[in-house]
């Protein structure tokens, strides 16, 4: 009887690691794709940096440098991308109309990101729920308000500029950076 | 002792200074101080409201007032990390105070802590409560919108804080997650995920339903409060044309292919709409974001190819309506269309190539047409393979690589196989090629054909070898004929040395022609009697000697008669 139980639990347990691969084993062939497509499509919406932005200033320092994140642990890089393309998903949903850029490149670029915010979650909800714990360790916590620190600042700056042509094109070669940064974090999940 | 100064009953006293010990427990204050330390204090965030709360034992029923002091940690701001009155939390009689406004970076450390007040009175400060305002915050109530028509319920949700001008969540960020029941039943209530805007269609008509939602953010593990119960009744489906029923999307090698019924009795034709994913994210209005697939506008069969309008990654939305003159019906459930992961994989194209006890397979991966295929999928391949025979037993092989051997078959047996393609990282299978039998070939006539290939390549080897040797021998004999001829010059030439090469053009330019003519003519006559065959070498000796004749005509001939007679000897 014994035996019949240990071998559900096995059975259990065996298919809830399945259900869990379906959740995540994706994410890092497809992190891999939306990185690419992203870098494509940031170089593809606007094209070259126009020239008479080179003057303007800018106050935030580049995300290399604010993040410098320590992720060794798999589920930490996860939730890392995840907050960062959430921040970047909502910096493009703000108003667009000064810019001008390819408005088909856009779209395309803030669908795929959506699709896979969406797919990051699922694995990390499902993890969340498997191991019953919450956000738990220091690291990642620090993690997450370093993310958020960071993206205020891109907030402020957008709303200071107003939105102008030139602060958009700043953030857009800030978050071409920010994916070669994501690129990295990819590696380690 | 301060209790002695204070002009109440014993009773009170007594009191005082059992609470005391009761509450400090360890005593180290109990010495100066009557007032009780504010106990429990804790700071409650919703959104941006935050709120600083505590405990104090009223029973005594003194009346006491409270102050909050706070500082922040780290360096977030480096000129208020002393401790700093808390403003709207000096001096108030109950036990909680509003830190909205002293609290304005969610990102920093805070740490907080109170005391309790009476007079000139102050009992020690309370443990400090040390907070970061975004990991404590929790996600207020949305607000939410029902909506009955054509008996579907239109659910509009406003995400929590919409409307506030600080903002504790990164906007765009919830999910939703809805709890529906039906009104007067004992029916367990339904958890479902909903959108910002969103339909519920699976509802039944004419119907009470009450529904709650909660704002969840997925990547914090945080689940908001729920919005108020709302009731709402479901009306009959409208009496105009209905919506198209029985949508379904079939997409093979990323041809995408949506089809319906048409249940109508008039004429009507058919729009196909789509919706980018990501704006079902939006709370705001949205609906001009549907965009008619091309070629799928009025149409009047029930199939629509929207392969044009969905790229490899990225979520889509599909619905399509009827019209019937100004009829327009309502849309049709709309169908998420994930375009790697609804799509189906194709059978491979599969060559074999049968060799001795081994079969030779060559795959090309299905859709090889379609480059989007290779953009959702990394392929591997599962050959299945068995003897062509009564009991045959299937074998499995899985390769990552499109070309493959099979080997350690039997000879001179027909083997069927037929392959498939899956992607590990979707857990997609596709479609088995068609089955294709070939036999191997002997592994007897192996040796035969070793053999055989051993004794020609000798053969050709030996060829090659005689061919070589016969060309170097050749070339060996003709460098060695003209440039160390066997016939040796007259002593008495050889004797000139180098004089006689350094005066030959002299000397041939002076020798009269008629001279040369003679010396020929003579051996001519001399070599005619004796055999033909010798005359080209005569002559060419003749010739060689002609050089050396030019100094003297006799010498010339000399050695032409005597080239002559070795021959003939």
């Amino acid at each position: 009887m014994s035996t019949m139980r240990l071998l559900h639990i096995c059975l259990v347990l065996l298919f809830s690691t399945e259900i869990s691969s379906q959740h995540c084993d994706l994410l890092s062939f497809q992190q891999k794709k939306l990185n690419k497509d992203s870098l494509e499509l940031l170089e593809k919406m606007g094209g070259n940096f126009p020239f008479q932005c080179f003057s303007e200033r800018t106050d935030f320092k580049s995300m290399q440098d604010v993040l410098k994140l320590q992720l060794s642990q798999k589920e930490n890089a996860k939730l890392a991308i995840q907050n960062i393309l959430q921040e970047i998903f909502t910096v493009f949903s703000k108003n667009l109309t000064q810019t001008a850029w390819d408005e088909i490149s856009i779209i395309t670029f803030q669908n795929k990101l959506h699709q896979q915010i969406e797919r990051l979650e699922a694995c990390l909800g499902f993890q969340k729920e498997k191991d019953g714990t919450k956000m738990g360790s220091d690291g990642l916590v620090l993690t997450k308000l370093k993310i958020k620190r960071y993206f205020q600042g891109i907030y402020n700056f957008l709303e200071e500029k107003q939105y102008s042509l030139c602060a958009w094109e700043i953030i857009r070669m800030e978050m071409t950076r920010g994916f070669l940064l994501v690129d990295q974090l990819t590696k380690s999940i | 002792m301060a209790a002695a100064g204070f002009p109440r009953s014993e009773c009170a006293l007594l009191l005082v200074a059992l609470s005391l010990l009761a509450a400090l427990g360890s005593g180290n204050c109990a010495g100066q101080m009557n007032l009780m330390i504010p106990q429990n204090v804790q700071v409650h965030i919703i959104n941006t409201n935050i709120t600083l709360k505590w405990d104090w034992d009223s029973w005594n029923n003194f009346t006491v007032t409270f102050s909050a002091h706070y500082q922040w940690l780290e360096d977030c701001e480096e000129d208020r990390t002393n401790w700093t009155e808390l403003p709207g939390c000096q001096s108030v009689t109950v036990t909680k105070c509003d830190l909205s406004s002293a609290v304005t970076d969610y990102l920093c450390n805070y740490s907080v802590r109170v005391r309790a007040e009476r007079g000139e009175e102050k009992s020690p400060w309370s443990e400090p409560f040390i907070f970061i305002p975004d990991i404590i915050a929790e996600i207020g109530p949305p607000e939410v919108q029902l909506e009955s028509v054509d008996g579907v319920v239109k659910v509009s949700i406003s995400p929590p804080e919409a409307n506030s001008k600080e903002k504790m969540w990164t906007q765009h960020s919830f999910s939703y997650n809805a709890v529906i029941w039906k009104k007067s039943s004992n029916a367990e209530p339904k958890n479902r995920a909903i959108y910002p805007r969103d339909i519920i269609d699976d509802l039944e008509p004419e119907t009470a339903y009450c529904m709650k939602v909660q704002a969840r953010l997925i990547s914090e593990a945080k689940r908001g409060y729920f919005s108020p119960e709302q009731c709402i009744n479901t009306t009959r489906a409208s009496n105009g044309l209905p919506c198209p029923t029985n949508i379904t999307v079939h997409a093979l090698n990323m041809k995408f292919l949506l089809n319906w019924d048409n249940h109508y009795n008039k004429n009507v034709s058919f729009n196909v709409q789509y919706l980018s994913g990501f704006y079902k994210q939006f709370y705001e209005d949205y609906s001009n974001k549907w965009y008619i697939v091309a070629g799928c506008e009025n149409i009047s069969h029930t199939q629509c190819d929207f392969s044009s309008n969905v790229g490899t990654s990225g979520n889509y939305y599909i619905r399509v309506n009827a019209t019937n003159g100004y009829n327009r019906s309502c849309s049709s459930k709309e169908i998420k269309v994930d375009p790697c992961v609804i799509n189906e994989i194709g059978p491979p194209s599969v060559k074999v190539n049968s060799g001795p006890s081994l079969l030779r397979i060559q795959i090309t991966c299905p859709g090889e047409e379609n480059k989007s295929m290779s953009e959702c999928y990394e392929f591997t391949y599962r050959i299945q393979y068995w003897e062509n025979s009564s009991k045959p037993e299937v074998e499995n092989e899985v390769v990552q690589q499109p070309f493959h051997t099979i080997s350690n078959l039997m000879p001179s047996r027909a083997y069927c196989l037929k392959v498939q393609a899956f992607t590990r990282a979707y857990n997609k299978s596709g479609q088995f090629s068609n089955v294709i039998c070939t036999e191997t070939l002997s592994d007897q006539m192996s040796p035969l054909v070793v053999l055989t290939t051993f004794l020609i390549a000798v053969v050709v080897v030996l060829v090659l070898a005689v061919v070589i040797i016969l060309g170097i021998y050749l070339s060996y004999k003709k460098i060695k004929y003209v440039f160390f001829p066997s016939c040796k010059p007259p002593s008495n030439i050889e004797s000139f040395g180098g004089q006689l090469f350094s005066n030959l053009y002299i000397l041939t330019s002076e020798e009269p022609a008629e001279k040369c003519c003679i010396i020929e003519n003579t051996i001519q006559e001399e070599a005619n009697p004796t055999d033909f065959k010798n005359y080209s070498n005569s002559k060419q000796s003749s010739r060689d000697s002609g050089n050396y004749s030019n100094d003297d005509d006799t010498l010339g001939s000399k050695v032409s008669e005597e080239t002559l007679e070795q021959e003939i000897v």
